[in-house]
């Protein structure tokens, strides 16, 4: 468990009040951002899933893993100003120099049929050891078909990876692929 | 003949065929269909057990028998274009026709009247 002590880190409300510094979370205000984003996207993603190993963000999941390494201020990276110093630090740095062992992809189902949360992901048709979970797919319109999101090992996350997903008993073929689903039209 | 199933399916019944979809109430509530699973012609299935797959953006649901009897034609239109069972449910979007195993199982369902009622 990365964040092994983090019940009151996920608590504390001293991430929305910036004239504030809490002590019991070692952390502070600017990098209170960090903890913002992944509260966020757990109440988000919790939400839309209907169990906790589902979730897209629980707190087995690192922020790495999750590809939310960006809301890592650079201070706190390693040989930074203030690097470490929060919680899972030992963890979470490691993962961002070395790369995390499973990570966070979008996937295309190749026929009609929705994956939802919950579904597993095999390398083959017909293994039995389940590589992956999805943690939300529905059918989006923007995307004109099929999209779904879930956790595979690293070795596994480079677009265009064939998987398989089962569904309702079926092996429908999947392939790993690039976020967002559909591409950014807007000038930065 | 045309019955109707507590769980919103229609069954047009003509000697021992019957032709089975679902109703206008089941298509509004499931929002637009974007996926469709048929059974394989040739599969028998007993009265309540899962036919069909319908999956909308929202949820996947199951569409059960109405009645037992072996399948003898899927409707493939409603596969390649799910929309079809939202715009016309009663008509072009039929799921398939079965082989009645017991007609007499048809008395159990309602009628149009009878469903008219449970929709209230």
């Amino acid at each position: 468990m990365p964040f092994s002590d983090n019940s009151h880190v996920l608590r504390c409300t001293c991430h929305f009040d910036w004239n504030r510094r809490c002590e019991a979370c070692f952390i502070d205000r600017l990098d209170s951002i960090v903890v913002l984003v992944w509260r966020y996207f757990h109440l988000y993603f919790s939400a839309t899933s209907r169990h906790q190993h589902e979730d897209v963000l629980d707190e087995s999941t690192t922020p790495v893993e999750a590809a939310l390494g960006w809301a890592i201020a650079k201070v706190r990276r390693r040989g930074g100003a203030r690097g470490g110093r929060f919680p899972g630090a030992d963890v979470v740095l490691e993962q961002l120099e070395r790369g995390a062992p499973r990570c966070r992809v979008g996937l295309k189902p190749r026929s009609r049929a929705p994956v939802r949360a919950g579904v597993l992901l095999y390398i083959d048709a017909s293994s039995s050891q389940s590589v992956g979970v999805v943690t939300s797919g529905t059918f989006g319109p923007s995307a004109a078909g099929p999209i779904a999101m879930g956790y595979v090992p690293r070795a596994l996350s480079r677009p265009t990876t064939p998987l398989f997903a089962d569904v309702r008993g079926n092996r429908l073929p999947v392939e790993v692929t690039e976020l967002p689903f559909v591409p950014h039209r807007y000038k930065r | 003949m045309l019955k109707f199933t507590q769980d919103h399916e229609w069954v047009r019944i003509e000697g021992d065929a019957a032709t089975v979809g679902i109703t206008q109430y089941a298509q509004e509530q499931l929002g637009d269909l974007v996926f469709v699973e048929l059974p394989e012609v040739g599969k028998c299935f007993e009265k309540g057990a899962p036919a069909a797959v319908v999956e909308s953006v929202k949820a996947a649901s199951e569409v059960y028998a109405p009645i037992g009897g072996e399948v003898v034609q899927v409707n493939p239109a409603i596969v390649a274009d799910p929309s079809l069972v939202n715009s016309d449910p009663m008509g072009a979007g039929w799921f398939y026709k079965m082989k009645l195993a017991d007609p007499a199982e048809v008395d159990a369902l309602m009628d149009e009247a009878g469903y008219k009622e449970l929709l209230g």
